[in-house]
């Protein structure tokens, strides 16, 4: 019985059709490609580690330790590189399981250099999805490969992988708050980071101003409350689909205010709360004469991809420009800004109706119940 | 073959539960021990709380040279590795110039010919400051404590507590 229902959980929880998962490798590939922008500062900027001396080569515990000192430049240049054609062939969809992999194993190689200098950013998930969906066969409908033949049945399971990896991670954040003392109600620990980072780490920009004004005991400890229970709770999120897309809705909110607050932003996560998020099956259906018009045009289109990963490559997204014409004080990017703004609608619209739902099912519970 | 294919993806998924787990264990011992492993299926815990009223430390490090002016002059790690993502520079100075971590040889950081004209050149770059003669450089840490006064808060003292030597170390 038990066996059984994890079954159900693994094969049946998260469906998704073949041209859902082709729509949401194009949606992962032009993510990393425009909003990430590899060889680009901040995020997979690996060659300047290329530059630096043996004596700060620093690897944290793990594969790290097995590589002397920091690669020369030009490799790392071409890591970068290898990424940017890499994700131009998973966006075409030729060979597509392997530029998965590729892809993943190529962000972990960079990383693995950038964070052996003593600090590690948390973003493992954006190269653990390419490696996870290889198997999902997400290239089997509009790519290359679903061309030429060369394509395998979809399956469902890897979307459950990449939402036990999530939710346990979630639940890594929340654990040793819950140890530490958040719930304890005379103490005050998001007023206290907010304060570190506001006074002490100038983070002044969006509206923290606003929350300064914020003397309400309450208020910060429902804050606290709040932030354990929603961590923690992704783990549990994670066994029915409803819930997992009305959670991913309250972590996008979540860095929102996280970013409107603290000015600290943490867009790598936004790739793998989207899969769970964003109806793709649905969202296909609507780009199915889209999709069908590109498919048959491969070879014409191939060179243009390429050459536009190449540009994105050499001059960083367009995005960045929005730097110049709205500055920041802090070390917060515009470009962050904007991406978690255009996420907020869709998030806020899943916790309605998420909300509207689970009011119905008690509504409906109690009416049962309840004595005629 | 169904069932096969079935049996085996759910053994793997029992596997990879059991990895999380044992990884997570893992962080936590050797992160104690060492530094956080990577890669680790895991996320920053933030776990400090604060007690209204109470002061609020910081400890800040700055490098510390004498320019050829005779003065001594104090640089702020953000302007030595600037070419680097600023999130990485707290964790940088943390683990590679931190005294405490060099206490058993005498707080001094020896550096290989290469990476002492490295980092003096980026002093040279960055802050237009040439150290002179000996060119010994120090990385001063301070105590910053601060108190929130309605709504500024004030930077009430700052004590220095640690210094550590980087040195050229001879071929």
């Amino acid at each position: 019985m038990m066996r059984d229902r994890i079954d159900r959980w693994i094969f049946d929880t998260f469906g998704i059709s073949a041209h859902g998962l082709a729509l949401y490798r194009v949606f992962y590939v032009l993510f990393v490609l425009v909003i990430i922008s590899p060889g680009h500062k901040p995020f997979l900027y690996f060659s300047v580690y290329g530059t630096l001396p043996s004596d700060f080569y620093f690897p944290p515990p793990g594969p790290m330790m097995l590589f002397p000192d920091f690669p020369p430049f030009f490799f790392l240049k071409g890591v970068e590189l290898f990424l940017v054609i890499v994700l131009g062939c998973l966006l075409m969809g030729w060979k597509t399981r392997f530029m998965s992999i590729a892809t993943g194993l190529l962000i972990l190689t960079g990383n693995g250099f950038a964070y052996s200098m003593g600090k590690i950013n948390h973003d493992l998930l954006l190269a653990a999805i390419p490696i996870v969906m290889a198997f999902s066969n997400w290239g089997s409908s509009w790519s290359m490969d679903a061309v030429s033949g060369k394509t395998r049945r979809p399956e469902v399971w890897p979307v459950a992988l990449l939402a036990l990896m999530l939710g346990f991670m979630m639940f890594t954040a929340g654990f040793p708050k819950l140890l530490g003392g958040w719930l304890d109600i005379n103490t005050h620990a998001t007023y206290g980071h907010f304060i570190k980072q506001y006074f002490v780490n100038e983070r002044q920009d969006l509206l923290s101003g606003l929350f300064l004004d914020i003397d309400n005991r309450v208020f910060w400890e429902s804050l606290d409350w709040a932030t354990v229970i929603f961590e923690i709770g992704f783990l549990f999120a994670i066994l029915r689909a409803p819930v997992m897309r009305f959670w991913c809705a309250l972590a996008i909110l979540f860095h929102f205010m996280v970013m409107m607050m603290l000015n600290i932003s943490f867009i790598s996560n936004l790739p793998v709360y989207s899969i769970f998020l964003i109806n793709w099956d649905e969202l296909a259906a609507r780009l199915q004469g889209v999709g069908s018009l590109i498919e048959g045009k491969y070879r014409l289109t191939a060179p243009f991809v390429l050459c536009g990963a190449m540009l994105l490559y050499l001059y960083g997204t367009p995005l960045f420009f929005l730097d110049t014409l709205f500055r920041l004080e802090s070390d917060l990017l515009a470009l962050e800004l904007l991406v978690l703004m255009a996420f907020l609608p869709l998030a806020l619209n899943r916790i309605a109706a998420g909300t509207v739902a689970t009011v119905n099912v008690a509504m409906s519970s109690w009416q049962k119940k309840a004595p005629e | 073959m169904e069932n096969s294919h079935k049996r085996k993806i759910r053994g793997g998924f029992y596997l990879f539960a059991a990895w999380l787990i044992f990884q997570y264990l893992m962080v936590g011992i050797i992160g104690v021990i060492h530094s956080e492993p990577w890669p680790a299926f895991t996320l920053p815990g933030f776990k400090n709380v604060f007690d209204r009223g109470e002061f609020i430390e910081q400890k800040v490090p700055v490098f510390v040279v004498e320019g050829a002016d005779g003065e001594t002059h104090s640089i702020r790690p953000s302007r030595i590795f600037s070419d680097i993502p600023v999130s990485h520079h707290n964790g940088i100075m943390r683990h590679q110039f931190n005294p405490a971590r060099f206490s058993s040889g005498g707080r001094i950081k020896m550096l290989t010919p290469e990476g002492y004209d490295w980092l003096r050149a980026r002093i040279e770059e960055e802050a237009g400051l040439m150290p002179a003669g000996s060119g010994q450089i120090l990385v001063v840490w301070s105590d910053h404590f601060y108190r929130i006064r309605g709504e500024e808060m004030r930077q009430v003292s700052s004590v220095p507590v640690d210094t550590l030597f980087v040195m050229r170390a001879v071929p």
